[in-house]
């Protein structure tokens, strides 16, 4: 089941909520030999305006004189390092070999596939899926606590703008990763898997019962009779809740196309979800 | 004044079509107006009877979006014409208007004839962006699976004949061995 672990999350949670300036703890969790990656991101690692040196910065400059907002590597981290989840087994290292997979655009293409094959990323294939939206959301609102344009105000231009590069990216990052579909097609991205675009017949079962709940809704009398289409909706969402744990398994056995086909199923019951909520005038947003 | 009211329905009721609206309105205007029309007015919406013997059920789905589509053909048994065609779409705009522009295009000819309908004619009819190319490649399908269905009954229909007379085929068996 999706919350299957809420105790756990919620502590790693809280851990992750705790270590931002505990510096050099990430390295001392050993979740990969980083030493030597982390020097090859050294240009990287640098503070844009003090220089000083710190590879398991992020966001700001550990400087604690200096403490200025630090641009986000480009391309970005994956949305779970930039959001600073820990998963079961793989907590967020600030440097880690993962974290910093894809900074730099150092053309180092074995920095790159090292870091696919640490236990951070495995764990991210594997897991991801399984974050909770609650766990989620409590790191977005820290992230965004610090990072938000508000906040930035009165400073340089420059920091400004790194401000709302940064925050536009955790926005985005949190608004992937809060939602289960969008997170498990956003895992079966990082797997390099894509949904196909092309036409399917191939299930048809699935498509009958599909237009037949759409159908039965769009001709539901809600006047005549309020708990016309309850039923229907309550099983539905009880397809969400399996769909949610056939990913989860699918993900977490390292089986990405069993993934994606329950991922294909989803959509059209979120279609129908949304469908009813549309009919039943509540707004998808809820 | 008609365009315009037009344009602001579809804009409410299918947020996903933004790109292609943009890309017909770039287009020809004839082009542009006529998957407007589709959407806003769709042609043969509604439903066949399901278990009529004579009527072939397609339906396929687009995995990426979650769209749906249903497209029924009622046939003529003897000369193999579509008689009648009706559809139900759950999706976007294009989806509604490739599939509204589709039970037109098909109403009248043989099933042989529909099943050669190519995606490509449906999305130059409509003038489709590249991006909404998909949905005119669902109402080929929905018409091939359509049609399929029809054939699958009739090829059962011909069996169970078969074998109301079980003394005709083997018969028939042995002679073209």
């Amino acid at each position: 089941m999706l919350r299957a672990r809420p105790t756990a999350t919620l502590a790693a949670a809280l851990a992750a909520l705790a270590r931002p300036r505990a510096v050099a703890v990430g390295a001392a969790v050993g979740v990969a030999p980083a030493p030597s990656r982390a020097l090859a991101q050294v240009p990287d690692n640098h503070c844009w305006k003090c220089n000083h040196y710190d590879p398991t910065s992020t966001f700001f400059c550990k400087n604690a004189s200096c403490s200025v907002i630090l641009p986000t590597p480009d391309p970005a981290p994956n949305f779970f390092d930039l959001l600073q989840l820990d998963l079961p087994g793989a907590p967020f290292t600030p440097g880690g070999p993962a974290a910093s997979s894809q900074a730099g655009g150092d053309a180092n293409a074995g920095t790159d596939a090292d870091a696919q094959a640490s236990p951070r990323h495995a764990a991210i294939l594997r897991h991801g899926f399984t974050v909770s939206a609650p766990t989620v959301k409590r790191a977005f609102l820290s992230l965004q606590q610090r990072l938000h344009p508000d906040n930035f105000s009165t400073k340089s231009d420059q920091e400004r703008t790194i401000s709302e590069t940064s925050s536009m990216l955790v926005n985005r990052a949190y608004q992937t990763l809060r939602d289960p579909l969008s997170r498990a097609m956003y895992i079966l991205d990082l797997h390099g898997i894509t949904v196909p675009e092309t036409p399917s017949a191939a299930d048809r079962d699935v498509l009958l019962h599909v237009v037949q709940a759409l159908e039965e809704i769009e001709d539901a009398d809600l006047h005549a009779d309020p708990d016309a289409i309850k039923d229907l909706v309550a099983s539905n969402a009880r397809r969400i809740e399996g769909e949610h744990r056939v990913i989860a398994d699918a993900f977490a056995r390292n089986e990405p196309e069993v993934a994606r086909d329950a991922i294909v199923r989803l959509k059209y019951w979120r279609n129908i979800a949304a469908a009813a909520d549309e009919k039943l005038g509540v707004s998808s947003d809820a | 004044m008609l365009m315009a009211t037009a344009a602001r329905a579809a804009g409410t009721r299918a947020v996903a079509c933004a790109a292609q609206r943009a890309g017909a309105a770039a287009a020809v205007r004839a082009y542009h107006e006529k998957v407007l029309d589709h959407y806003n007015k769709p042609r043969n919406v509604g439903s066949l009877p399901k278990n009529d013997p004579n009527v072939g059920t397609g339906l396929v789905g687009a995995p990426a979006c979650g769209d749906v589509m249903k497209l029924q053909i009622l046939v003529d048994d003897a000369t193999g014409e579509i008689k009648e065609v009706k559809f139900k779409t759950f999706g976007c705009g294009s989806a509604i208007a490739s599939s509204s522009f589709a039970t037109e295009k098909i109403k009248g000819m043989t099933v042989w004839d529909a099943a050669k309908v190519k995606n490509t004619d449906i999305a130059k009819e409509l003038s489709l962006p590249p991006v909404k190319l998909h949905c005119s490649m669902l109402a080929e399908d929905a018409i091939k699976s359509a049609v399929r269905d029809w054939e699958a009954k009739r090829a059962a229909r011909q069996a169970a004949a078969g074998a109301a007379a079980p003394a005709a085929a083997p018969a028939t068996a042995s002679a073209a061995n």
